[in-house]
């Protein structure tokens, strides 16, 4: 985030172990009550560990009605929690939602992946819940005035990386409301993997503490409603607590083991401190990641030792993560509530199970029961396989206003196809540090790598990149492999190494290692509009400045089973896998550079159907329209619109999968590289409608 | 001393396969090389992996953990390892 952002958090909503709506789980969280209990929805009689965080007996009875009805778990706890904040809020007009989440139907799907998965394909309501995307789909039937969904995935850190993409949509002006949380069933997959990487700690999980064996699983979902300062100050809904900084990166280190010293978590409190506009001392309460195994909890620890100096040793700190459990992707919104209630409260909630710190005195320890105390400023950090993670800054009183700096212009400077690459995109790569990767890494590892050599960015800023990809269903058939072997031969034959492949944003976090990039590594997930997705996710990132370049793209697995799911879905059939990744830059970073960027990238959004006319500015004399959609279509998205009266340069229909933007987003580069002085592409599917419009780079 | 060197054979083999270490033939890793570190920069990922594969294929338990590391220092070592704990033929 930048200097001057404030957003109002008016409403929280969550579904957790400590049962249904937010503020009776936090009474329950001061209160240091723990109901770690065997989940139901599946066997652990085999696993090592055999408790979790689950849903409380109450919460269960609520999502009944919904199951019966064909929702997935994930779906109908996502709607139980999204309608407590929507209620909290005073029902607002949501015009935005992000939803955060790393297992989507998978609890569904298991059944049917590990027996016969062709089955997959034609059992709708578990086809149609099983990619990520699900949740925002099924929320989105609650939010008539809903002009854009989005699904982030970074592991454990998706749903605090969909608030800050909630803060651009509102501090750019694509949002005036926005829904954002996340959610994430328990299910077989989670359960085995974690169980097989030796991660849970077979009782309850002991952030901190010396004796640390490992985290507690939990599943829940928590979401927020967020506004700008103006509507805050003109609606009736009160404000809880208000979001003023945040910033989010990665590691670029390894798939599960965090780097040691903590610098990535050194770096992101700093860098939120500053988007805050506090020194060390400003802050009262730190709501750590603390999962309790012994490689986080010790870099946590490092990392705000070295970002808030003297100053750690007073800073309350604590982990809510014996209590809620790990909740995976939903537990970057979950422990959003957990500090906006703290804030709004004055009482910050403990660590359960910490009894003998291992770093006595790094920080001051909330133990046992919830502690008064004036807090005025606090910090929320995840942190996810594949080192990407996010700190957010909230505060209990609005800060100061001060002058927001125009947002900058988005370019594209170059792009690379997986088309004439060679048949084994892993030949391309260093053996030793592309172990494991399935194809999408591995093209995405290529292509950065050739994409970056063309660019030769500078090495810090090269380092700096973001990297987002869509990947709508992670890899279906490498899933299904995994399930059948533990359907075969039991949780504890599961190869561990496996597991943190089968995240959607395995990829891209294979890739970004690879490629040494410490900006956040995220994958969307927008069924056939993952393209559109990701280019809307990275232009944001670049508007606002917080970063110089990202690069953005689409590969999805080109494996036999995830191109039938998409197939199923009614994507468009096609032979081959196509991937693309282009190169975002600012202003200032292509000027500096002297490379002559390809286009201006004005337009680049994923909005609902119907939307799109009051999206788009005048065409200019000579503009030209692309699309690879049906005309009928096209005219009813540009209604309203002087582009309606273009006549459109059809192509043929996109591609599979989420790449089915890429053919008239090359063909407008094109027209532009031709001498066009404006382009504008349309993608229309089902998902919803992409634009982008493209200018001559001037 | 035969069924040492096939033992040893085999695990090459075995860890190429199970670890993807695509680029390497058994005959270019060396029996007291270090396995994890430097040597094949191994990591506990493949520490876990590697325990289970060998309890798959030669039905001996691997510790975890810290007490593993002796059995972990080389193909040699490892070598040693199963074979004082596989049943006598």
């Amino acid at each position: 985030m930048s200097r001057h952002d404030a957003f109002a958090v008016t409403g929280v909503g969550a579904v957790t172990a400590l049962g249904a709506g937010a503020e009776p789980m936090y009474a329950r969280l001061l209160a240091g009550e723990q109901r770690l209990t065997t989940p139901r929805s599946f066997d652990v009689a085999e696993q090592r560990c055999r408790v979790a965080a689950v849903l409380s007996p109450e919460v269960e009875r609520r999502l009944e009605p919904l199951l019966e009805a064909g929702w997935s778990r994930s779906d109908a706890m996502a709607k139980l929690a999204a309608e407590e904040a929507l209620a909290d809020a005073g029902h607002p007009r949501v015009d935005g939602l992000i939803v955060g989440a790393t297992t989507g139907g998978m609890l569904e799907a298991e059944p049917l992946l590990a027996t016969a998965p062709e089955a997959l394909l034609t059992r709708e309501s578990v086809l149609a819940s099983y990619p990520t995307s699900s949740t925002a789909r099924r929320l989105s039937e609650l939010l008539p005035d809903l002009e854009r969904q989005l699904t982030l995935c970074s592991a454990c850190s998706s749903s605090a990386l969909a608030i800050l993409q909630a803060a651009r949509w509102l501090r750019q002006g694509l949002a005036r409301c926005v829904l954002v949380g996340g959610t994430d069933a328990l299910c077989r997959l989670t359960f085995a993997g974690f169980d097989a990487l030796g991660a849970l700690d077979t009782h309850a999980s002991r952030p901190f503490d010396a004796a640390r064996a490992g985290l507690s699983l939990g599943e829940g979902a928590a979401f927020l409603v967020l506004v700008p300062r103006a509507a805050a100050r003109a609606g009736a809904a009160r404000v809880r607590a208000w979001l003023v900084g945040g910033a989010e990166g990665g590691e670029a280190h390894h798939i599960t083991q965090p780097e040691p010293s903590g610098r990535l978590q050194a770096r992101l409190v700093t860098e939120a401190l500053g988007s805050a506009g506090w020194a060390p001392e400003d802050v009262d309460y730190v709501n750590a990641h603390g999962t309790g195994t012994p490689h986080n909890d010790g870099a946590e620890l490092r990392g705000l030792g070295e970002a808030l100096g003297a100053h750690a040793a007073r800073v309350l700190v604590s982990s809510s993560k014996p209590q809620l459990g790990h909740t995976l992707g939903a537990a970057g919104a979950l422990e959003a509530v957990v500090t906006v209630l703290a804030l709004e409260q004055g009482v910050a909630p403990p660590t359960l199970g910490l009894t003998r710190p291992e770093l006595p005195g790094a920080v001051d320890y909330v133990v046992g029961h919830g502690r008064r105390a004036p807090l005025r400023a606090a910090l929320s950090s995840s942190f996810g396989f594949g080192g990407t993670g996010a700190v957010l800054a909230f505060a209990a009183a609005e800060p100061e206003p001060s002058p927001a700096p125009p947002l900058d212009e988005v370019y594209v400077s170059a792009f690379v196809t997986t088309e004439g690459g060679p048949a084994d995109p892993l030949a391309l790569l260093e053996p030793a540090r592309s172990r494991r990767f399935d194809r999408a890494s591995a093209w995405l590892g290529a292509l950065g790598e050739r994409l970056l050599e063309r660019a030769a960015l500078p090495a810090a800023e090269r380092r700096a990149l973001g990297l987002v990809v869509a990947q709508a269903h992670g890899n279906v058939g490498r899933t299904a492999a995994l399930l059948r072997r533990l359907h075969e031969q039991g949780p504890r034959r599961l190869p561990p190494a496996e597991f943190p492949h089968l995240l959607p944003s395995a990829a891209v976090s294979n890739a970004a290692i690879y490629l040494g990039l410490e900006g956040a590594a995220v994958s969307t997930s927008a069924g056939a509009l993952g393209l559109e997705a990701s280019l809307s996710v990275g232009r944001c990132l670049l508007l606002t400045g917080e970063r110089a370049a990202a690069l953005v793209g689409v590969c999805e697995p080109a494996d036999e089973l995830t191109a039938r799911v998409f197939e199923a879905e009614g994507a468009a059939r096609c032979g081959a896998e196509l991937g693309l990744l282009l190169l975002l830059e600012r202003r200032a970073s292509v000027a500096r550079r002297g490379a002559p960027a390809l286009a201006r990238l004005v337009v680049s959004e994923l909005v609902e159907r119907g939307r799109s006319a009051a999206r788009l500015p005048e065409p200019r004399p000579g503009a030209r329209l692309v699309t690879t959609s049906a005309r009928a279509a096209l005219e009813r998205e540009l209604e309203g619109s002087a582009w309606r009266g273009l006549l459109p340069l059809e192509l043929a229909p996109g591609r599979p999968s989420g790449a089915s933007g890429v053919p008239a987003l090359l063909q407008g580069l094109a027209l532009v590289a031709a001498g066009a002085p404006q382009v504008l592409c349309v993608n229309v599917q089902r998902e919803g409608c992409g634009l982008y419009l493209l200018e001559a780079p001037g | 001393m035969a069924g040492q060197a096939a033992l040893r054979q085999a695990l090459k083999e075995l860890i190429i396969q199970e670890l993807d270490l695509r680029a390497h033939t058994p005959e270019a890793i060396e029996d007291d090389a270090p396995l994890f570190g430097a040597g094949l920069g191994l990591d506990s990922l493949d520490a876990l992996q590697l325990a289970m594969a060998i309890e798959d294929r030669f039905g001996v338990e691997v510790p975890e953990g810290e007490e593993a590391k002796p059995a972990f220092a080389s193909i040699a070592a490892l070598a040693r390892f199963i074979e004082a704990r596989l049943p006598p033929p």
